[in-house]
């Protein structure tokens, strides 16, 4: 091995830098966002990976002081459309029926509104509650896991996902009644609640 | 409100979004509107249980030093310009070559301790410091051994030997020109060890730290009694000939430390020097 090693020009050090100070303390976020979105960890890494070195390469295109975060999540849903997803899926109906059915059996059994989660969904397992993740529309997932998986203020999640914020609101309204059908699929299947 | 507004507004209540100066007509709705109140709390429920059984994780640390070894070599590795010294190869090649020649080993004479020797690391011993390190190097450069933590600072790796509360004194030389630095701690026996990884351009420099009481015949940790002598006379011990990498061994506040790298060993005396 030479003792003249070969280096890296000082711009670049200087871009590594900036990128790791700036664009690897989001890792977490995005990680998430993967892990949640593509429904398996080594999909997530490679998502993430794939995030990370199109930032890098574009990272003279991030404009410096705005919204870094939002600016990562994009690059990474532009990913995801590009390598999963091959046609945009017709929006799941909500079984309205299904979940009229459940308030009303709440209301006949007399079940405490406040037990409502040992009580109906206790049974459920995290696989279940992935997988009725999975299972709703992109666009409303989306919503679904910034807000209630990382946490994301209404206002962050509009920047996130370029939408107003009563889009935001929508989604998620929709989003989770989407995944309450499905949560009351599984219960039924499992027996804790009594088929129609 | 109605039961209609109320409905548009459950997401708000559960997100903390709803404006303050709302809230109070809401919950009286709730109270007298059985029904509205059972679909507020499912949709209540569904939040808890997402975030109950989809906590937020950390990224592995593997994905993560992955990311940033792929971010490393994203960009081209350039090669140091040396126009003078390519001028004067060209036009006086031989004395060049010879004075070259006389150089190294002259500087070769000076840095060498006297101790050094080159051992056999399939000769060792399992718990032998040298094979330790053989071994971990190795694994290093295959990608199979990857750092709990990875950062272009070197002040952060420090933090995180600080924070992992080792409890001996941990060598984090800085390094000009480094590229990144990788960390992690782990248990052999009853010896805490410290592995910290530079990389620099192509080449890889590895440090294994170990308690100096953590070694000796009798310790959990050894190494050969040649070694040891040539520890205490010198302070330094150099093991040049493997095939893959030098490893070089020093002492230095109650750490002993044993380096492994594919780089020249003058370079790495020089890039250890830090004293």
């Amino acid at each position: 091995m030479s003792a003249a090693r070969s280096t890296l020009p000082r711009s670049t050090r200087k871009k590594h830098k900036e990128f790791e100070h700036e664009a690897l303390p989001h890792m977490d976020v995005l990680y998430n966002f993967a892990l949640r979105t593509t429904g398996n960890a080594d999909d997530a890494r490679d998502l993430l990976q794939e995030t990370y070195l199109k930032a890098y390469r574009f990272w003279d295109k991030y404009e410096k002081g705005t919204n870094i975060r939002a600016w990562l999540f994009r690059i990474m849903k532009n990913s995801y459309i590009n390598r999963y997803r091959k046609e945009t899926k017709e929006p799941d109906k909500v079984d309205y029926d299904s979940v009229e059915n459940f308030y009303n059996s709440i209301r006949s059994e007399q079940t405490d509104p406040n037990d409502l989660e040992e009580k109906i969904f206790g049974g459920l397992l995290g696989d279940e509650v992935a997988k009725a993740l999975e299972s709703i529309p992109e666009d409303f997932r989306t919503v679904v896991i910034l807000c209630d998986i990382e946490g994301l203020t209404y206002e962050e999640i509009a920047e996130f996902i370029e939408c107003p914020i009563g889009t935001v609101r929508s989604r998620l309204h929709r989003g989770r009644k989407l995944l309450q059908a499905k949560l009351l699929e599984y219960a039924k299947e499992q027996g804790i609640l009594g088929h129609d | 409100m109605d039961c209609r507004e109320v409905h548009d507004h459950f997401g708000d209540v559960i997100d903390r979004e709803l404006p303050v100066t709302l809230r109070e007509r809401f919950f009286t709705h709730l109270r007298r509107c059985p029904r509205c109140h059972i679909e507020y709390l499912c949709e209540f429920v569904g939040k808890i249980l997402v975030r109950k059984h989809l906590p937020h994780v950390r990224t592995p640390a593997d994905v993560q030093s992955a990311i940033i070894h792929e971010i490393q070599i994203a960009d081209p590795i350039e090669s140091p310009q040396n126009p003078w010294l390519i001028r004067i190869f060209r036009r006086h090649p031989f004395p060049a070559i010879a004075t070259g020649i006389a150089s190294i080993a002259l500087v070769l004479y000076f840095i060498l301790p006297r101790g050094t020797h080159g051992l056999s690391v399939a000769g060792l011993a399992p718990n032998d410091i040298i094979r330790q390190t053989h071994e971990n190097f190795m694994l290093i450069r295959k990608g199979e051994l990857t750092p709990a933590m990875v950062s272009c600072e070197r002040d952060l790796v420090v933090g995180f030997f600080e924070k992992n509360n080792t409890r001996f004194a941990v060598a984090v030389p800085q390094m000009e020109g480094c590229d990144w630095y990788g960390a992690t701690t782990n248990e052999f026996g009853d010896a805490l060890t410290a592995h910290v990884v530079y990389k620099l351009g192509n080449d890889y420099l590895y440090l294994f730290q170990v308690e100096k009481t953590k070694v000796g015949a009798q310790a959990t940790l050894s190494l050969p009694e040649s070694v040891l002598a040539s520890l205490r006379e010198t302070g330094w011990y150099t093991d040049i000939d493997h095939a893959e990498c030098s490893i070089i061994l020093w002492s230095l506040n109650g750490t002993l430390c044993a380096a492994a790298s594919t780089m020249s060993k003058e370079r790495m005396l020089a890039l250890l020097s830090y004293r």
